[in-house]
């Protein structure tokens, strides 16, 4: 159970990151403010990439920047909802 | 005909139960991409399905009654074999719901091993020609789930979800036995369809409770 919630504690965690800096953050901040592991957070953001709920984009300098999806917004807005429902029916 | 309202009305009531609750957490899964979730979702879709075909079955085997057409044995097989592997998938799934967190295996590998023994069965019911193999199975398969139960949870074995869930899968058993011609009287087929209908009903109710209230909060706040 804890390793389930942990999971989707640490996307909603890396995504509210980037929600609160304005959308907009490059990766090694992100990692210093998720505060995981270096290779879980290449995992991480590489489910996160796939999952469409977070971009890359980049600059006129060619710098990599990574902002939320709409469905990366979808997601924090109905965190709580989920977290409630797999606690509901013990999923 | 009082028989074909009772299973028509059963059918509607049930598969729209299961196709509003697959529907309705399709969003959170969605986003979350729970293992869980995923499981639980597969279950109403495939009872759905198994429920669809349920019914199909009991069309075809009183065609000739009903509509005064006799249909092939091909046909009486076919509708047999989807319902078999339909309610199999189902009842892996509500197992896979309870075992989600202790299956080591992923979702998908989880999933194809489920669709896999699902083919074995139908193979099964093929050969014999009898969906007693469906329920011989599916009846193993409770005791598989009661004893995995008792080694994954020791301290709490039992919770209203699981309670629920193993009722799920015991009134599908008896459904399946009451649809053989002859076997049960109408009377008792309603008691039986309606204490069905009600373990659905509670679990719509609790999700469209779950997803609702968070709604209108939020929508207050």
């Amino acid at each position: 159970m804890a390793k389930k919630r942990d999971r989707l504690e640490i996307i909603y965690s890396m995504l509210k990151v980037i929600q609160d800096k304005n959308n907009s953050i490059k990766p090694t901040p992100l990692l210093r403010f998720t505060n995981i592991s270096s290779q879980s957070f290449q995992e991480y953001y590489k489910e996160l990439l796939d999952k469409e709920l977070i971009r890359e984009e980049f600059d006129k300098k060619n710098k990599k920047y990574i902002t939320l999806t709409d469905k990366g917004f979808r997601y924090i807005e109905k965190y709580n909802l989920i977290l409630g429902f797999i606690d509901e029916f013990e999923l | 005909m009082e028989l074909l309202t009772t299973e028509l009305v059963f059918f509607l009531i049930v598969t729209a139960l299961c196709l509003y609750i697959y529907i309705r957490t399709k969003e959170i899964y969605e986003l979350s991409g729970h293992k869980g979730l995923f499981f639980f979702r597969n279950t109403f879709l495939f009872f759905a399905i198994a429920f669809f075909f349920r019914l199909l079955h009991i069309l075809i085997i009183f065609s000739k009654d009903f509509f005064g057409i006799m249909l092939r044995g091909e046909v009486h097989m076919v509708s047999l074999l989807v319902v078999g592997y339909a309610s199999t998938v189902a009842l892996f799934s509500l197992t896979a719901t309870i075992l989600a967190r202790d299956i080591p295996w992923s979702k998908v590998q989880t999933d194809i091993a489920m669709q896999l023994i699902a083919l074995v069965v139908i193979i099964g019911v093929f050969i014999t020609g009898s969906y007693n193999i469906i329920l011989l199975l599916n009846m193993i398969m409770i005791l598989v789930m009661l004893i995995a139960l008792f080694i994954t949870h020791k301290k709490k074995i039992l919770s209203v979800n699981r309670i629920t869930y193993l009722l799920l899968i015991a009134f599908w058993l008896v459904t399946m036995m009451a649809f053989t011609p002859g076997r049960l009287d109408l009377t008792t087929k309603l008691v039986l369809y309606a204490l069905t209908a009600a373990i659905f009903i509670s679990i719509f109710i609790r999700v469209n409770k779950r997803l609702t209230v968070h709604g209108k909060k939020k929508g207050q706040a």
